[in-house]
């Protein structure tokens, strides 16, 4: 897995590739949590993300909890069908915000 | 982990066996195994995402929690691939000696709960179970015997 970040207009984009799973959740609890405890305004990119396991549910799960507990914001945008899938059977589609594409993610950030 | 794969006789019949420690570097040698024995068998990459995925919750699960931490343990991992006419039909078998546990008679999460309520637990069975078409457990001389199946179709 691996994340590289920007800036753009007052939202931070992560955009992510590769698999977030049991091997990389630590790293991406890491990387995908740090500015939503800050209270900043996240999208996280994942049209390059093939896999998300529960474990990578978990990290989605706590960005979504530090944004509200902290007045922050995450919104995903650009998963793959599978992907898609597994947000959509674990019921995570309907606690996390979810969009086709980057621009309608950065308007749900007010960007 | 030490790979045997072993390429049963009958033509259209693979089968995978391996046996897998409880580190995490064991159990990603593991998943990429299965994920490249699918693959071989004909699966198409989403598919054998789906299996790896199935997979990884259900070998993640036994590597943690069948043995009390600390103790060095190894299970086992089958998989067999099967060219039917209805489609590919792929079973993965697990087998370890660790702590009774039904995969398949746990509370399922509740996937209603608002976000403050949400919990993790539990998620990985309901992947399992909602990503596979039947799920068969039995405890058997003093072994954890869990078995997955599912058929990804073709066209005739």
């Amino acid at each position: 897995m691996k994340v590289t970040t920007e800036a753009k207009g007052g939202v931070l984009i992560h955009r992510i590739s590769g698999r977030i799973d049991t091997a990389t959740s630590p790293e991406a609890e890491g990387k995908l949590t740090a500015e939503v405890k800050q209270g900043k305004r996240v999208a996280l990119d994942m049209n390059a993300v093939a896999y998300v396991s529960s474990a990578g549910l978990r990290v989605v799960l706590m960005a979504a909890k530090l944004a509200k507990a902290n007045a922050g914001a995450v919104v995903l945008f650009g998963l793959q069908p599978t992907v898609r899938e597994v947000f959509a059977i674990s019921g995570f589609d309907r606690v996390v915000a979810i969009r086709e594409d980057e621009a309608a993610a950065l308007a749900v950030l007010g960007s | 982990m030490r790979p045997r794969p072993s390429r049963c006789s009958a033509a259209e019949v693979a089968a995978l066996r391996l046996l897998c420690g409880r580190d995490a570097a064991e159990v990603t040698q593991a998943l990429d195994a299965i994920e490249a024995h699918l693959l071989d068998a004909g699966a198409a990459a989403p598919e054998a995402m789906q299996l790896r995925l199935v997979a990884e919750e259900i070998v993640t699960n036994i590597a943690r929690c069948a043995w009390p931490e600390g103790d060095v343990r190894q299970f086992a991992v089958e998989l067999a691939t099967e060219a039917r006419p209805d489609g590919l039909h792929v079973r993965m078998t697990t087998v370890d000696d660790g702590m009774p546990f039904d995969p398949t008679n746990q509370p399922p999460p509740d996937i209603d709960a608002g976000l403050d309520e949400r919990e993790v637990g539990g998620l990985g069975m309901l992947l399992v179970r909602e990503m596979t078409d039947g799920q068969h457990y039995a405890r058997e001389g003093g072994q954890n015997r869990f078995s997955v199946e599912r058929l990804f179709p073709r066209a005739a």
